[in-house]
């Protein structure tokens, strides 16, 4: 028996997509293409729904499918065995390599697909010859048969060239390959919220550039470098990050001066989202992200966010406004961010939180406060000093 | 660029430069029998004469270490180990480095009963030492310099008065923060163990020496092929202690013109800076060259510190080494309430700083801090 390795990679809801579907199967394949690129030499293409990863190197398909596990637009992925379209090769097969990965399952059941009507046993029969060849083989071993919820699914597919067999189901990465989305501006800090905002955008199919608040020196280097690291990690899922970082010093300097303690946070808050949209314009984003849960903090509480908006001339995301900590701390997990996230900085910027925030502002106490300093002017200085860098994995 | 942070790590010396690199292409084992290998353990010897010169100390006498914080473990615990059967008592002081500290957390889980100094002002009371002394104390730990206050605790008092109360007794002080920054000499200072570090005097990191009073026996940590007369098993950073031997070399004979240079640039400070109200030195009974503990009101010393990096001034805010873990009690035990703590900078020099380096440093701090 040759042992002939494949990736068989298994859409989500693109394939729920009309005639726009080639687009989104062109990114995906752009996508995968791209990721694979410094593994080595591939083969990939799409037929009926699934994406195939064929390489001559096994090592190379070995190291694929972590990389695959983090693209976007993929449910699940199974390695199959590659093999002769006759009945023979697929159970030699289904006993070498397939049995063997039951052991230990609950229940299963054998399915067959037929893209070759042209094959002599017909999808049913195919599939029981599979499923008798399992128990026979496992004998004592074998899991129960369930036809209806089985645990493990033992699949056979009859292609053009070649049959595929394969059990074992990882699961992908889920949401729309990269860049279908449109383009937005998360707004990033070191903290454990953001970086998952901006992953789950990523995850919708959006383009995620970054856009940092730094409060230098009251802020460290350090502090800021750690928030790059977020956006190299990050990068893990997306590709490059455009990353822009802005002081706000002199802006929370001026309103210790002269503005109400209690609204030290809101004022702030304003200012950073007339900012984020001016970035966001200037790089052709559709959209404001943030991090923010609702009741968090108390910049997070309604009418908070409300007077945050009401400067905001972009839809502004917050994904995780409906998450508990929780889900939030699990996700940030996941994705590899949270060991990054909770690294402690001597970090100052508490000099500017105010001790009694006020957690139900209205919009003529803020707007008055605001008032108080030329905040147009104060902005325009801000933006001018804005740093950009390009991060990558 | 103004280095003003040489007690965390000071720069490489011209001289021990010129010898790591002719180092790089020298490799044998000093234990090997061929000729490779007995060049390099000469080289090793006359690194070892270096430094027991440089504490005016017999070669055999010198242990070499992975640094100070290896040469501290070494002593403390060992010399605990060693000691247990006369006693559980030890006698430290407040404000030790983590190296020391540590290990008198581990010793006192063992069933050690550790009993601590103040060093408030900067200074310890001898008969305090003598007062807490008795026939069961194996081990009397107090360092020589503070790391972060500067303060010169009165070695040969504390090793008097516990002598006095219990012979026996074992005297080690972490002199990682006293080397060469003052005549030294650990056996007149009255003690069986002393530690130093090679990065702290212009030397590479990664080595240090743990002196051992002729005589005294004690237990390696780490076992092994009987390097280093057994007790410190492994093979030798041949590079790095030839580097150390060498910065031990040239710092001798530059040590009245380094100190002599140090103490001229603390006083220009003090004086430059004693107009102003708002800075506040944080002042040590006796003060070693080579550090000044400053509080500047309405600045958190990090804010003080990011802004002085900013202009290419750098300075530290406590020690370094505990920047990695909160809060140091050792600056709470010298007397400062938490607010003090908080707004407390350390500026350390070297022979390699210049007046004109202070003068630029009170030039900033003045438009930093608006003085």
């Amino acid at each position: 028996m040759t042992e002939k390795r494949s990736i068989l990679l298994k859409y989500g809801e693109l394939i729920l997509k009309g005639d726009n579907k080639s687009y989104f199967d062109a990114q995906l394949l752009r996508q995968i293409r791209k990721k694979l690129k410094p593994l080595g030499e591939f083969r990939v293409f799409t037929s009926q729904s699934t994406v195939f990863v064929e390489s001559e190197d096994d090592g190379a398909l070995e190291a694929a499918l972590p990389v695959l596990q983090r693209v976007f637009g993929i449910v699940s992925l199974s390695i199959a065995w590659r093999v002769e379209k006759n009945m023979d090769a697929i159970l030699e097969a289904v006993e070498k390599k397939i049995a063997p990965q039951l052991v230990g399952a609950r229940s299963f059941k054998a399915d067959a697909r037929r893209s070759d009507k042209k094959f002599p046993l017909k999808s049913p029969e195919i599939a029981r010859e599979v499923g008798a060849r399992v128990l026979s083989t496992l004998g004592g071993r074998a899991p129960k048969v369930d036809v209806h919820h089985p645990q493990e699914t033992c699949w056979v597919e009859i292609r053009e060239d070649f049959a595929y067999v394969h059990a074992k189901k990882l699961p992908g990465a889920g949401g729309m390959p990269y860049g279908t989305g449109g383009r937005c501006l998360l707004m990033l800090s070191g903290g454990i919220d953001s970086p998952v905002a901006g992953w789950r955008m990523a995850k919708r199919g959006a383009f995620v550039d970054a856009l940092h608040f730094e409060s230098f020196p009251y802020t460290s280097e350090r502090a800021k470098e750690k928030v790059m690291d977020l956006a190299r990690k990050l990068c893990a899922y997306t590709e490059t990050m455009n990353f822009a970082s802005i002081r706000m010093t002199d802006i929370q300097l001026r309103m210790q001066e002269v503005c109400r303690e209690e609204l030290f946070t809101i004022l702030l808050r304003r200012s950073m989202m007339r900012l984020a949209c001016r970035v966001a314009r200037r790089q052709a984003c559709g959209a404001i992200v943030t991090g923010e849960s609702l009741g968090q903090v108390a910049s997070q509480t309604m009418a908070a966010l409300a007077t945050t908006d009401a400067v905001a001339d972009l839809p502004v995301f917050r994904p995780l406004i409906g998450m508990d900590k929780e889900e939030i701390v699990a996700t940030s997990r996941a994705i590899d961010c949270f060991e990054t996230s909770i690294l402690p900085f001597e970090d100052c910027c508490t000099v500017f939180t105010p001790r009694h925030p006020k957690l139900n502002p209205t919009m003529e106490e803020v707007l008055e406060e605001e008032a108080k300093l030329p905040m147009a002017e104060l902005e325009d200085e801000a933006f001018r000093a804005i740093e950009f860098v390009r991060i990558d994995k | 660029m103004i280095y003003f942070d040489n007690a965390a790590s000071s720069p490489l010396r011209e001289e021990v430069k010129a010898i790591l690199r002719e180092e790089l292409e020298l490799f044998a084992n000093p234990s090997s029998l061929h000729e490779a290998g007995f060049a390099a353990e000469k080289r090793m010897k006359a690194a070892r004469e270096n430094v027991a010169k440089a504490l005016n100390a017999k070669a055999e006498e010198i242990v070499f270490t992975s640094g100070g914080t290896e040469a501290d473990n070494l002593a403390v615990l060992s010399a605990a180990k060693k000691m247990r059967r006369r006693g559980n008592r030890i006698l430290t002081s407040d404000a030790e480095h983590p190296a020391v500290s540590e290990c008198m957390k581990q010793l006192s889980e063992e069933g050690f009963e550790i009993v601590t100094l103040s060093t408030r002002g900067g200074r310890i009371d001898p008969s305090e030492a003598a007062r807490l002394t008795d026939e069961k104390t194996a081990l009397c730990a107090v360092m020589h310099t503070n790391n972060e206050t500067g303060a010169v605790f009165d070695i040969p008092a504390v090793c008097r008065a516990v002598k006095e109360k219990n012979p026996h007794c074992l005297t080690f002080s972490d002199g990682v923060q006293g080397f060469f920054h003052r005549p030294l000499c650990p056996e007149r200072l009255g003690l069986d163990l002393f530690s130093i570090s090679s990065h702290k005097v212009h030397g590479p990191k990664g080595v240090g020496a743990l002196w051992v009073k002729k005589g005294l026996q004690l237990s390696p940590r780490l076992l092994g092929g009987g390097q280093e007369r057994g007790l410190r098993n492994g093979t030798e950073n041949l590079s790095g202690i030839v580097g150390f031997g060498e910065a031990c070399r040239v710092g001798a004979s530059a040590m009245q013109e380094d100190i002599a240079r140090m103490e001229e640039i603390r006083s220009y400070l003090l004086k430059e800076l004693a107009p102003f109200s708002r800075v506040i030195p944080n002042l040590p009974a006796e003060a070693s060259c080579h550090v000044l503990s400053l509080q500047v009101e309405g600045f958190r010393s990090e804010v003080l510190l990011h802004s002085l990096s900013a202009r290419g001034i750098f300075v530290s805010s406590g020690s370094a080494c505990s920047s990695h873990k909160g809060k140091s009690p050792v600056l709470k035990n010298f007397g400062l309430s938490d607010r003090e703590s908080d707004r407390t900078v350390r500026l350390s020099f070297s022979g390699l700083n210049t007046v004109a380096e202070a003068a630029e440093f009170v030039k900033v701090l003045k438009e930093i801090a608006k003085l």
